[in-house]
């Protein structure tokens, strides 16, 4: 009996489900209790059945529930999560319209294009940002905590 | 007096000036449909204080063209991008997206636009021929129906779930626990809010959704460094495929008509939700195809069906605030707005005294979408070079578009922090094979079935299932998943009685 990485999702499910129906139970009425109960009953009998399958599989089982073997690892997948992630937190900070042409010049640039490219691809999607969604849609886009701080 | 209704509702639409007054309109619709995130819902509630001092003649049918063709607009970015223009364009990526990475983009933009303009038409033909019977048949329903309703669309969750039931089950399963956070309906009482105010108002169904399929594919496509065309061979979809794929909609008519019938019996339907209807189309496309196991490999039918159904709720619905003067969606509402600005007050009466008025927004939608067919197809070529691009140029400006699209979708700064949250959870569930159309139909019907669960139970009692009409679509449920073993095993039994008499 191997534990697979999925077997470590199933798990998480299991607990969080569990965490899910006990936390349901605490709500004062029924029907704000019930279905959230229900759901997450049948889901942790479904997760448990999951598990089992999980563990009894052979380790070297080429069954279809088995996992494929990932294109990529996590370590690869990282750098692509850490700009997403960087991205969120300096619209947080900065607001969409500082950080949008900062964030394209510097991921343009980090991945070896030329400045006449990066500084083409940022200014065409700002202005594109500016004019559809502040101009023509109205949207009050987040002007950062930092600008909000500064104001 | 139908007839005179239809007739002036034909000289009506031929009004040059109308006419050129909903071009604008289609064109304003695509646009807001091929931004991510942004629905014709927001184009829609921009536009009102343009049709202040206009005549009802013009204004609604203007409207009305914006918000039909929107949905065409966003299965583009759906199918290129693996973002959804609108909400409603969510179960399109399904299969349209993989299409694309199989260097079909222009196929199934073709099939995409072609099956949501003709069902958009036919939705309106529907309209008019069932007028007489919708009406009242509408009346029959309450909430002990809605709910049998939202069990049907559930049901298709056995259908989404894969080869393997039990993760799709469970990916369901974890939806519909999702669709949970925030306010109760009956109660009122927070729920998996940890006393935020954000979480109060649900989850955004936009920001999930981005999370979901969008960030996912973006790391997929960030760290494979090649361009969303998978197939190198490919060409970058020009007017051949694009016209494949219209001609995909005609050989396969069947899916194309069960999912225009699926849509419009669902938005005639109030309160049943812009997100059902494709999602119901699909699955069940998927439950009655021969081959349901390609479906989410990128198969043209996974884009029709859904296509098909998007444009025709919308006769559907529009047809139900006409009559009860009862808005079945937020856009309803909206629209149900710009009547009174106008001087209309729609009821009954808009199917007796303004007949010719209200057949000329349903024949402008039908015309709206004609003219979106064209205006899209015109562009599609041009859109699919998106999947040649590098991804270098790509992913920021994919990433950028995606995450302005999801705080515009609710001006909320946390939706950001929603999309980050499904984001790894898509990319986990795509890891381990978990089925994310099956955990979007869950999340998206989950609000839904508890809501008229409570409201049936409350008003009609326990039995509530006890009603003709209930037991009616309880039946339907059953047969829909029986008929087909049920075929296939008289097939066999009657294959196998030559070899025994023999």
């Amino acid at each position: 009996m191997k534990m697979r990485p999925s077997t470590y999702l199933v798990i998480t499910t299991l607990v969080v489900t569990a965490v899910v129906i006990a936390y349901s139970l605490t709500y004062p009425y029924l029907e704000s209790k019930l279905l959230p109960v229900l759901v997450g009953s049948i889901l942790f009998i479904l997760t448990g059945i999951q598990l089992i399958k999980e563990l009894r599989l052979p380790e070297d089982t080429s069954a279809p529930m088995m996992e494929r073997a990932p294109e990529y690892g996590l370590i690869e997948c990282a750098p692509s999560a850490a700009w997403i992630v960087g991205l969120c937190l300096a619209i947080y900070l900065f607001g969409f319209m500082a950080s949008i042409p900062v964030f394209v010049i510097a991921y343009i640039k980090s991945h070896g294009r030329g400045w006449s490219m990066a500084i083409g691809v940022a200014a065409s999607l700002t202005a594109f940002i500016y004019v559809v969604f502040i101009e023509l849609l109205q949207v009050d886009l987040h002007p950062g905590l930092f600008m909000d701080f500064l104001s | 007096m139908i007839i005179d209704g239809l007739i002036e509702g034909l000289s009506n639409i031929v009004d040059p000036v109308l006419l050129g007054l909903m071009f604008l309109g289609v064109l304003i619709g695509i646009f807001v449909g091929f931004l991510p995130a942004v629905s014709g819902l927001l184009g829609t509630a921009l536009m009102l204080p343009a049709i202040v001092g206009m005549k009802p003649l013009m204004a609604l049918p203007f409207l009305l063209a914006l918000h039909a063709v929107s949905y065409t607009g966003g299965s583009m970015t759906a199918i290129l991008v693996n973002i959804p223009g609108t909400g409603p364009n969510a179960a399109t990526l399904i299969d349209g997206f993989p299409m694309t990475q199989k260097g079909q983009a222009g196929r199934a933009m073709g099939a995409a636009i072609a099956s949501s303009s003709l069902g958009g038409m036919l939705s309106v033909v529907f309209a008019l021929i069932f007028i007489p019977i919708v009406i009242p048949l509408v009346r029959l329903l309450y909430s002990a129906e809605m709910f049998f309703i939202i069990i049907m669309g559930l049901s298709f969750l056995a259908v989404l779930a894969g080869s393997s039931p039990i993760k799709g089950l469970m990916a369901g399963g974890l939806g519909l626990l999702f669709s949970f956070v925030g306010f109760q309906s009956t109660t009122g009482i927070p729920r998996f809010t940890f006393g935020s105010v954000f979480l109060l108002d649900q989850l955004n169904i936009i920001a999930v959704v981005i999370g979901l399929f969008a960030l996912p594919e973006l790391i997929d496509l960030a760290t494979r460094r090649k361009t969303i065309a998978l197939c190198e061979s490919a060409g970058i979809g020009g007017w051949t495929d694009v016209w494949e794929g219209v001609k995909d909609v005609f050989r396969h008519f069947g899916v194309f008509l069960r999912g225009t019938v699926v849509g419009y019996i669902i938005g005639v339907i109030p309160g049943v939700g812009a997100e059902t209807a494709p999602f119901v189309a699909y699955g069940q496309a998927k439950q009655a195809s021969k081959h349901p196991e390609k479906f989410g490999t990128g198969i043209v039918e996974g884009v029709i069906a859904p296509e098909s159904a998007n444009n025709a709720k919308e006769a559907g619905a529009l047809l139900t605030t006409l009559a009860f003067g009862v808005p079945g969606s937020a856009v309803m509402a909206i629209l149900l707005g710009a009547f009174f600005l106008v001087g209309i007050v729609p009821g009954p009466e808009m199917l007796t005294d303004n007949l010719g008025l209200s057949f000329t927004m349903l024949l402008g939608i039908a015309v709206a979408n004609v003219m979106a067919g064209i205006v899209c197809l015109a562009f599609a070529p041009f859109a699919t070079r998106i999947t040649k691009v590098h991804p270098d140029y790509l992913f920021p400006v994919i990433l950028v578009l995606g995450l302005t699209g999801a705080f515009a979708a609710g001006a909320q700064i946390l939706n950001l922090a929603v999309v980050v949250w499904f984001g790894v959870m898509g990319f986990f569930m795509n890891r381990f094979h978990y089925s994310k159309p099956a955990f979007l139909l869950g999340f998206v019907l989950g609000m839904l079935f508890e809501h008229y669960f409570w409201h049936a139970l409350n008003l009609q009692g326990p039995f509530f299932f006890m009603r003709p009409v209930s037991l009616l679509i309880i039946l339907a449920i059953v047969l829909i998943f029986v008929i087909k073993p049920l075929k296939a095993h008289f097939r066999r039994a009657s294959r196998k009685r030559p070899i025994t008499e023999a």
